[in-house]
């Protein structure tokens, strides 16, 4: 069943064809997330509440791209976790570890041991530089960069102008570059950025 | 000076057109300008190389595997709602007839007189003369045991038989009527009666408070599903 057909039989009230599309887009879904809210729990409840809303905003869904719609959906749930997280205390120490074994968990065991260690520290620094940017940044830069949208997709989704979207990725980006050059001390050799002299 | 902040301001402008100079997203006049720039500015290619190194970073970042599938649970199907309301509807039903059980057996009770619920003192037990009364039978005249019962002495009525007149038949004693069972009213035992017989509209409360029970924690495991 195509999946148009899909969010035909969604709308009128088939349960069924609306868990196919979550199966269909809950990796992307929980993925930009995760990567935006740089947090395993917080992107999973995000991801929920962004399909039981767009299940009960479907009939609003006006055609063109439901990846758009649904990525929207996320942003938007992403946004009120970022507000609801200011509004929080910080975690504690229990807390963060038990965050940081969580996430080991979701490494790929293909890899090679010791390129799965300098991966993880990689990637963990990487998160944490991305952690570090303003939220409208971060969106951007998780949109273009890791999921792979095009500019106008991205404009389309967080409803802003194109020429926005090009400065807010390019800050982000050189942000984030600034964050590895001033953390490179908690990578790997091979993964340190060299500015030269 | 002015021409050292304009060449700060040229090496800034060019590498804000680094991220998409990367993309591939710049216009030609502009990508030329940038590959001009590169070509004479070994400290903006260095910016450049660690901005590539960055993007490339970020783009190899591997997909995170989901922690759960989200369609599972995600809409209660039908015929779990189904199921859930006609549970619901059957536990109300069943707590309204205990309800109503449970009414009438307490007005019955309320009704039945205040004694039910105040006993008073114990009545004095029923003279003899009173309870052969209830029972029909005749009150003796005189204590005597069976034993000392008079046995018929043919006197003056041998005499006539005797004398060839016939003798009236021994007058029957009446014998005591069976007691009709008195049906107990609701919560009372007769002396001797066992205190756990159940009066049918009893029986039916516990039922349907079984029922009320039994449902309720049915109900509310499907809706904790």
């Amino acid at each position: 069943m195509d999946e148009a057909t899909l969010i035909a039989a969604a709308r009128d009230g088939d349960a069924r064809a609306f868990e196919e599309l979550v199966r269909a887009y809950q990796g992307l879904v929980y993925n930009l997330a995760y990567r935006v809210l740089g947090d395993g729990e917080a992107a999973a409840d995000a991801t929920q509440d962004a399909f039981l809303h767009a299940y009960r905003a479907l009939r609003s869904f006006r055609g063109g791209s439901f990846k758009g719609w649904l990525l929207r959906i996320v942003t938007n749930s992403c946004y009120d976790q970022l507000r609801h997280r200011q509004r929080r205390p910080a975690l504690s120490l229990e807390e963060l570890m038990a965050s940081e074994e969580s996430e080991i968990e979701f490494r790929d065991p293909g890899r090679a041991p010791e390129e799965e260690v300098m991966g993880r520290e990689l990637e963990r620094v990487i998160q944490a530089g991305i952690d570090s940017l303003p939220p409208e940044q971060r969106v951007i830069l998780v949109m273009a960069d890791i999921q792979g949208l095009s500019y106008e997709e991205i404009a389309h989704i967080t409803q802003t102008q194109l020429g926005t979207v090009k400065s807010r990725l390019s800050r982000g980006r050189s942000a984030l570059r600034d964050y590895l050059l001033a953390h490179g001390e908690l990578l790997p050799q091979r993964y340190r950025l060299k500015v030269g002299s | 000076m002015i021409w050292k902040g304009w060449r700060r301001n040229e090496h800034q402008r060019i590498q804000e057109l680094f991220s998409a100079y990367l993309d591939e997203r710049l216009p030609p006049a502009e990508r030329a300008q940038v590959d001009a720039h590169l070509r004479g500015c070994t400290s903006c290619a260095r910016e450049l190389e660690t901005l590539r190194q960055t993007v490339d970073w970020v783009h190899r970042l591997p997909p995170l595997p989901l922690p759960r599938d989200f369609a599972a649970g995600l809409i209660p199907s039908p015929s779990i709602g189904r199921g859930y309301a006609t549970l619901r509807g059957a536990t109300a039903l069943a707590a309204a007839v205990f309800v109503c059980m449970l009414s009438i057996d307490v007005g019955s009770q309320f009704f039945a007189g205040p004694a039910m619920f105040f006993p008073a003192a114990p009545a004095p037990a029923p003279s003899e003369e009173s309870r052969a009364l209830e029972v029909g039978t005749p009150a003796p005249q005189a204590p005597y045991t069976a034993a000392e019962a008079p046995t018929p002495q043919p006197t003056e009525t041998a005499g006539a038989a005797d004398l060839g007149l016939a003798t009236p038949p021994p007058t029957p004693i009446p014998t005591p009527a069976p007691i009709a069972p008195r049906v107990p009213g609701m919560g009372e035992t007769f002396e001797g009666e066992s205190p756990f017989t159940l009066s049918p509209l009893r029986a039916l409360e516990i039922l349907a408070l079984a029922a009320t029970l039994v449902l309720g924690t049915l109900t509310w495991r499907r809706r904790a599903r």
